[in-house]
C-alpha cells in the first residue's frame, strides 16, 4: 500500500478521530499532519501483522493521547470550532433510505459538542465503534486495553451521550 | 436507571457483541421491563446519529496542502531489525572462526595421531606369509578422529543463516570527480566503433593512454531521508489606526490563533502576554520569548492587543 492510497483512504477518519480529541480544527489539522508525518515514517515497516486501519488508528491514538498529557502546559487559543457552527449547513440533501431513522438536523448539529463533553477513554472508544465501525477487538487493540474495558466504557458513553441529547 | 449490567447488553446487543445466552438474558429482562425496549430503540437511533453526524465531516482541503510533501516522496526505508543484524553478525563470527580454523589446520602439518607401537616398522627376519620383509601393523585410530578433521567441512557445508534484509542498503555513486570533461574527453571515454578495431598499421605508434581520475564519492543508503515538521508563528499587531505590523518567526505552540498583548518600547517588543484565561507561563514554553527584542519600527510606544497565528509546514531532510 502505497503512502497516496492511505492518505485518500484516511485522511477524513484521522481528522475526524483528531477533531474528536483536540478543542479546535486548527488543533485537529496540526494533530493529523503529525499523525500522517508518522503514518508515513512508518509505512515500509507495516508488515500486515495487524488490519491497516488498527495500525493508523494506533498511531493517531498514541499521538493525540500523548498531545493530551501535554496539553495542560499549553495555552488556551482563541479557536475557531465548527462545531459552533451550523451543522444544517453541511448535510447532504436528506433522502429517504435506512439513515432516515436518524434524527433531526437539529440533533445531528447537538452530536458533536455532546460528544466532546464525554471523558476521554469513553469519547474515543464510542468514536471508533460508531462513527469508524471498528469492531470491539480492534478498538481493543487500537488503545491497548482489554475488551471487556471496552465494552463497559461503551456502554457508558452511549448511556451518557443519550443522556446529554435528551431534550 | 438500569443498571451497569444492563446497560452493557443492551449497548453490545446493538453490535451483535452478545452470547446465546446472554442474548436469552436481555430478552428476559425486556420481558419484565417494557421500557428496555424503548431504551435499545432510543440507543440504536443514537449510533445512527453519531454515524450520521460523523458523514457531515470531512477532512480540510489545508491537510492535502501540508502532506503535500509526504505525498510526493516515498517513505523512508528500513534497515534490517536489529534482531536480524544481531543474527547475522553472529552468523558471520561462526563462519570466519570455521574457516579460520580449516585454514590453519590445513597449512600446519598434521601431527600424528598416535605413534606407532614400537616394532611396527622393524624388518622382520622371517619373511611375511605373502612375501614381504616388513610386517606392518595397522597405526591406531582415534575413535573421534574422523569426526575432528570433518567438523570443518560439515560448518562450511551449513548453509548460514541469511539476515532477513528488506532490501540491501543502497549506494548511490555521485562522482566521478574530476572537472567537466571536455568534448574530446569524453569521445575517449566512449568504447571505440567496431570498425576502428583493426591492427595498427606496421611502424605506427600507438595512441597516448588516456588517463581518467576514477576516484568517486559514494553516499550509503541515501534513501533513507527524514521529514519533520516546523511552527512557524505571525505576530500581527494591530495599531489604533487599523494598519498592521508583523513579525515571524518559529515557536512550538500548536497551530492556532492566540490573543496577545504586545508591549512596545522604542520601536522594539519588550513585553509579550497572553490574554486572560491562558497560563502565564506559556511564553518560555512555547518557545515564544525570542520576539521580545524584534523590531516594529513603525510603532510608538504602547500596550497593543495582536494576534499570534501559528502555522506548520513539513520538510524533508
Amino acid at each position: 500500500v502505497t503512502f497516496e492510497e492511505l492518505y485518500e483512504r484516511f485522511r477524513t477518519p484521522v481528522w475526524r478521530l483528531a477533531r474528536r480529541l483536540t478543542e479546535s480544527d486548527e488543533e485537529a489539522l496540526d494533530a493529523s499532519q503529525e499523525i500522517f508525518l508518522r503514518v508515513w515514517k512508518g509505512l515500509t515497516g507495516f508488515r500486515g501483522e495487524a488490519k491497516l486501519s488498527t495500525w493508523v488508528f494506533q498511531i493517531a491514538w498514541n499521538y493525540l493521547r500523548g498531545q493530551r498529557r501535554r496539553k495542560g502546559k499549553q495555552p488556551v487559543m482563541v479557536s475557531h470550532n465548527r462545531d459552533q457552527e451550523a451543522v444544517v449547513n453541511r448535510l447532504p440533501d436528506p433522502a429517504p433510505g435506512p439513515e432516515r431513522t436518524v434524527a433531526s438536523a437539529e440533533l445531528l448539529s447537538r452530536v458533536g459538542p455532546a460528544v466532546q463533553t464525554l471523558p476521554e477513554g469513553q469519547r474515543v472508544v464510542l468514536w471508533l465503534r460508531d462513527a469508524e465501525e471498528l469492531s470491539y477487538e480492534q478498538i481493543a487493540e487500537v488503545l491497548d486495553i482489554p475488551i471487556g474495558t471496552v465494552r463497559s466504557r461503551l456502554a457508558r458513553a452511549r448511556r451518557a451521550l443519550r443522556r446529554s441529547l435528551q431534550p | 436507571m438500569k443498571d451497569e449490567a444492563t446497560s452493557e447488553l443492551l449497548s453490545r446487543s446493538l453490535d451483535g457483541d452478545l452470547t446465546q445466552k446472554e442474548q436469552r438474558e436481555l430478552d428476559e429482562l425486556i420481558q419484565a421491563d417494557r421500557s428496555l425496549l424503548h431504551e435499545l430503540e432510543t440507543l440504536r437511533e443514537l449510533t445512527a446519529t453519531v454515524r450520521s453526524f460523523a458523514q457531515t465531516e470531512a477532512a480540510p482541503p489545508e491537510l492535502a496542502r501540508l502532506l503535500e510533501p509526504l505525498r510526493r516522496s516515498p517513505p523512508p526505508r528500513r534497515g534490517a531489525r536489529p534482531v536480524f543484524r544481531w543474527m547475522a553478525a553472529a552468523a558471520t563470527i561462526v563462519l570466519a572462526i570455521a574457516v579460520t580454523h580449516e585454514v590453519a589446520q590445513r597449512r600446519s602439518p598434521q601431527p600424528p595421531i598416535a605413534s606407532a607401537p614400537e616394532g611396527a616398522l622393524e624388518a622382520s627376519s622371517q619373511p611375511t606369509p605373502s612375501g614381504e620383509l616388513f610386517h606392518l601393523q595397522p597405526l591406531p585410530q582415534s575413535p573421534h578422529a574422523e569426526e575432528v578433521a570433518g567438523a570443518a567441512d560439515m560448518i562450511l557445508a551449513q548453509t548460514p543463516v541469511a539476515p532477513a534484509l528488506d532490501e540491501p542498503p543502497p549506494i548511490t555513486v555521485i562522482g566521478p570527480l574530476e572537472e567537466p570533461a571536455s568534448a574530446a574527453q569524453s569521445a575517449a571515454r566512449q568504447p571505440p566503433p567496431a570498425a576502428s578495431a583493426q591492427p595498427l598499421p606496421h611502424g605506427a605508434s600507438p595512441p597516448a593512454l588516456v588517463h581518467h581520475d576514477t576516484s568517486f564519492q559514494m553516499q550509503a543508503n541515501p534513501t533513507k531521508r527524514s521529514a519533520t515538521s516546523s511552527r512557524s508563528c505571525v505576530l500581527t499587531v494591530v495599531i489604533t489606526d487599523g494598519t498592521t505590523q508583523t513579525v515571524r518567526a518559529t515557536t512550538s505552540l500548536p497551530v492556532g490563533h492566540y490573543l496577545v498583548l504586545v508591549t512596545v518600547s522604542q520601536h522594539t517588543i519588550t513585553g509579550l502576554e497572553p490574554v486572560a484565561q491562558q497560563r502565564q507561563d506559556w511564553l518560555a514554553e512555547g518557545d515564544i520569548a525570542h520576539l521580545i527584542g524584534r523590531s516594529l519600527p513603525e510603532t510608538a510606544d504602547g500596550v497593543y492587543s495582536a494576534e499570534l497565528v501559528v502555522s506548520t509546514a513539513l520538510h524533508l531532510d
